[in-house]
């Protein structure tokens, strides 16, 4: 039940349209709350009850800040002593998105927005809150679907790439059958003529060599194994260039030999913080789509590049195609809409979600006329998450993983 | 006495090879490439060239074509690694060839050295 004091906390008041504005703040969807100078609660309506698991009764008259994240209580009245001094505002007339506390201690996420009435009692502040708890867990559930749908469609293209890619072990694996054999002869010899030093020697060069094929065999299902298995997604800072360089290697793997692909890597480029695995996979796509555009014509070249401007890491991809039909540039980016014969039609749709995720994008240059297609990502060399929004020193709500 | 020619691109591969036919005594040479083994010249009627369909450059296919167009053409053994649709389409129009497929065992060599 909402309760209103008069300023000396003593009798309630009762006229018309007191009940009349009573009435008004319990049947509002949105909490609202009504402070007055020295943060103690005058107004707390019924909303804000179910939100906070308070009844009013017992939170008029105590500080607002029994409310709040402790981040934020033990430096609130301070904020408002500060803007009642200097009218320096962190919220007022603002509004962002805050954590409140429940009676049973958890921590929710609302969104605020703060206003401030002159009254004959003084100044008084009305809060306005939005429960985000719902829209939340949506967005996190949104954000786990759009992960598991990222991995799917890589294990798609690995899919597709499979059998350039057991080409590329069955080489290792001949190479160790080969080997091992070779030395079974040299044993066999030993044992038929006696053992040499030199033939010693030759079965042990033999055997290191086999050891090197198995290595070469076991790297290779180490980054197949990177892209496929299932993990959150996840942002470290992580060194440009090898990144891309790893899945240049790996797209290459048993690919055409005959595609030239030549690698112009920036020199000094500053570490950048990504989710390795998604930007890898973004190479993977618009990599093998260009070496399919240059397959089978003259003189065949993809040149990956990557470079630097004002505030963005590059990565380029650039083939001597045909270029992109206009007739194909409108829907190039949309999801199952593919002009090849294999595949769901979903590289490029995901690798520009990726790229923007990161708060990037992925553009393209479509050629025609003579040029090949052109495809650049574009990252952000700060993290999306450090918004100037929340640069002024108060602490914000929002989930850094969940954004 | 005759040469056991290889061409292979895969460095891992052509070195196996290499050591697993001097083993067995014969003589060797390896090329990474077709360019480089049809530079070297004709191959003598007793030699066996064992060439691996993908190779960069001339493909394996083309090779193999012109050893055939030879007065007397050598023994030839193809390999890959390549899945079966590929190599049915490099090998249309070469339909007597032996082929072994990768991953290879000794024992499927032996036989023709």
């Amino acid at each position: 039940m909402h309760t209103t004091r008069d300023p000396d906390g003593g009798t309630e008041i009762g006229t018309v349209s007191e009940a009349r504005l009573l009435s008004v703040l319990d049947t509002a969807v949105d909490g609202i709350i009504v402070i007055d100078e020295g943060a103690r609660i005058l107004v707390f309506n019924k909303a804000c009850e179910r939100m906070f698991g308070y009844a009013t009764e017992e939170v008029v008259g105590r500080n607002v800040n029994m409310l709040m994240s402790p981040e934020h209580a033990d430096n609130h009245d301070g904020y408002l002593g500060n803007y009642q001094r200097t009218g320096h505002r962190r919220i007022i007339g603002i509004g962002r998105e805050v954590r409140g506390r429940h009676r049973d201690g958890t921590l929710f996420p609302i969104d605020l927005s703060v206003g401030e009435a002159r009254t004959p009692d003084g100044r008084q502040f009305i809060g306005i809150l939005r429960d985000l708890t719902a829209r939340k867990d949506t967005e996190r559930r949104l954000n786990e679907l759009q992960a598991d749908l990222i991995r799917l469609t890589r294990i798609s293209a690995l899919d597709e790439m499979g059998s350039a890619l057991a080409h590329e072990l069955n080489q290792p694996l001949t190479a160790i059958m080969l080997y091992l054999q070779a030395v079974g002869r040299e044993f066999g010899r030993a044992k038929d003529a006696g053992h040499t030093p030199e033939a010693d020697d030759r079965a042990n060069a033999i055997l290191e060599k086999a050891r090197r094929e198995a290595q070469r065999a076991g790297s290779i299902i180490q980054r197949i194994r990177s892209l496929v298995e299932k993990r959150g997604p996840e942002r470290k800072s992580v060194d440009f260039n090898p990144l891309v360089d790893d899945a240049v290697d790996l797209t290459l793997m048993g690919q055409d030999r005959n595609v030239r692909v030549v690698r112009e890597y920036g020199e000094d480029l500053p570490p950048v913080e990504v989710d390795p695995v998604q930007i890898q996979q973004v190479v993977v796509n618009v990599l093998r789509n260009a070496v399919e555009a240059v397959r089978g014509r003259e003189g065949p070249q993809v040149i990956v590049s990557t470079s630097l401007d004002d505030r963005h890491l590059l990565l380029s991809i650039e083939d001597n195609g045909p270029g992109i039909p206009q007739d194909r540039l409108a829907d190039l980016f949309q999801a199952f809409k593919t002009g090849k014969r294999s595949g769901m039609g979903l590289g490029l749709a995901i690798s520009r979600t990726i790229a923007q995720n990161h708060g990037g994008e992925l553009l393209v240059d479509p050629g025609g006329d003579g040029r090949g297609a052109r495809f650049v990502v574009r990252l952000p060399l700060r993290s999306p998450e450090v918004s100037e929004r929340f640069s002024d020193g108060l602490a914000p709500g929002r989930d850094r993983t969940g954004s | 006495m005759a040469t056991i020619h290889i061409i292979e691109d895969d460095w891992g591969v052509r070195d196996a090879l290499i050591e697993l036919v001097r083993g067995f005594g014969h003589t060797v040479a390896a090329y990474e490439d077709g360019e480089a083994f049809m530079r070297a010249g004709t191959p003598p009627p007793d030699d066996v060239i064992f060439v691996d369909l993908g190779l960069p450059g001339v493909g394996g296919q083309h090779v193999i074509k012109w050893l055939n167009g030879l007065p007397v053409p050598p023994r030839v053994v193809a390999i890959s690694g390549r899945s079966r649709g590929d190599i049915e389409a490099a090998l249309r129009d070469l339909p007597n060839l032996t082929l072994l497929r990768k991953p290879l065992a000794a024992e499927a060599i032996t036989p023709f050295l």
